[in-house]
């Protein structure tokens, strides 16, 4: 008994698939056809409808779709259409467009994350000094500070 | 190496060859969704022409294109399902005309019925499973390029082919297909 799991069922599917276009051999046919009704009988009865609909019943008429044809002149309007939107115009204006966005989007993101993490640097830079600065207006001693914070949030 | 950039010249020498094939896919993907496919076969190619100099030769000319049409194809498909719902138009009344096989009054369908039957089947499938039997079963590709086309391993897409032929066989018994018929 083959374990029910997806991974089996997969399998068996692909080779049923193999074994409608042919690629087995009897013995290989018989082992799948044991395997697949041990798995899921179900699968075996649609490979069968598959065979039989291919060889002369509804899947065969996709042979009959694959003779149909675009209407007359299709590509003579394609052509058309192509000059009407701009033909190599267009073209120019796409290679530009995408050289553009590869490139120059590329780089003007990196130069504003640049930016962006100098401008942070200097921002710490500049509360530094403020710091060092309150402490020299505070009287110079950083052990100074707690005091001043109970004096002024003590009301609150 | 790079190989050498597509040209127009190029593009326009395979066009003949290109163009009813990707036609017939966008035909078979839109049926029944009252998308134009000449129109969103155009697109496609103008899209394939605009993009050229992206083309870098690691897959064939003809799937990468394929790739270009499918996406294209897609995304109108979407569109036109969100603009449906954005309009309350309900799936029932977009849906392809019922069909069945009693209509006829004759249990024996002819190639012409057939045909129809089996078009409106395929347009009741999900765009993944109509895009995979139309790449197989209709365009006759093999399962390394529609591995290609779709980033699947060959294994997965024929295991996701029989999947989508199940529910094929599902939609014909649903339109009054007698499943043992020929």
């Amino acid at each position: 008994m083959i374990p029910n799991s997806k991974k089996t069922s997969k399998r068996l599917r692909e080779r049923l698939v193999d074994a409608r276009d042919g690629f087995l051999t009897g013995d290989e046919l018989a082992q799948l056809e044991r395997d697949v009704k041990a798995h899921n009988p179900r699968l075996w009865e649609d490979h069968l409808w598959m065979v039989k609909q291919a060889q002369k019943g509804i899947f065969s008429r996709f042979s009959d779709l694959r003779e149909e044809q675009p209407a007359e002149g299709a590509i003579s309007r394609f052509h058309a259409r192509r000059q009407a939107e701009g033909g190599t115009q267009a073209d120019l204006e796409f290679l530009v467009w995408s050289w553009f966005r590869r490139y120059v989007l590329t780089v003007g993101i990196l130069l504003i994350v640049l930016f962006t993490g100098l401008q942070m640097g200097s921002t710490e830079e500049t509360a530094g000094d403020t710091r060092d600065q309150m402490a020299r207006i505070l009287g110079g001693e950083q052990e100074s500070i707690p005091e001043l914070n109970h004096w002024l949030y003590e009301d609150l | 190496m790079r190989p050498t950039p597509l040209t127009e010249h190029d593009l326009d020498r395979q066009l003949p060859e290109f163009y009813p094939r990707i036609y017939r896919m966008v035909r078979a993907m839109v049926y029944g969704s009252g998308l134009d496919p000449e129109d969103l076969t155009q697109d496609s190619f103008l899209k394939v022409y605009k993009k050229r100099h992206m083309y870098n030769g690691t897959s064939s000319l003809y799937t990468w294109t394929y790739q270009i049409a499918r996406n294209t194809v897609l995304d109108a498909l979407r569109r036109n399902k969100l603009q449906r719902r954005i309009f309350f138009w309900t799936e029932s009344e977009t849906q392809p005309d019922e069909f069945s096989a009693n209509e006829t009054g004759d249990q024996t369908l002819d190639r012409r019925e057939q045909q129809q039957m089996l078009r409106k089947a395929l347009a009741r499938l999900s765009e993944k499973d109509k895009l995979i039997i139309t790449m197989r079963d209709l365009e006759g590709m093999s399962y390394d390029e529609i591995a290609e086309i779709e980033n699947l391993a060959p294994g997965t897409v024929k295991s996701r082919l029989f999947t989508a032929r199940q529910r094929l066989k599902e939609e014909l018994v649903r339109m009054g297909m007698d499943p043992g018929s020929d």
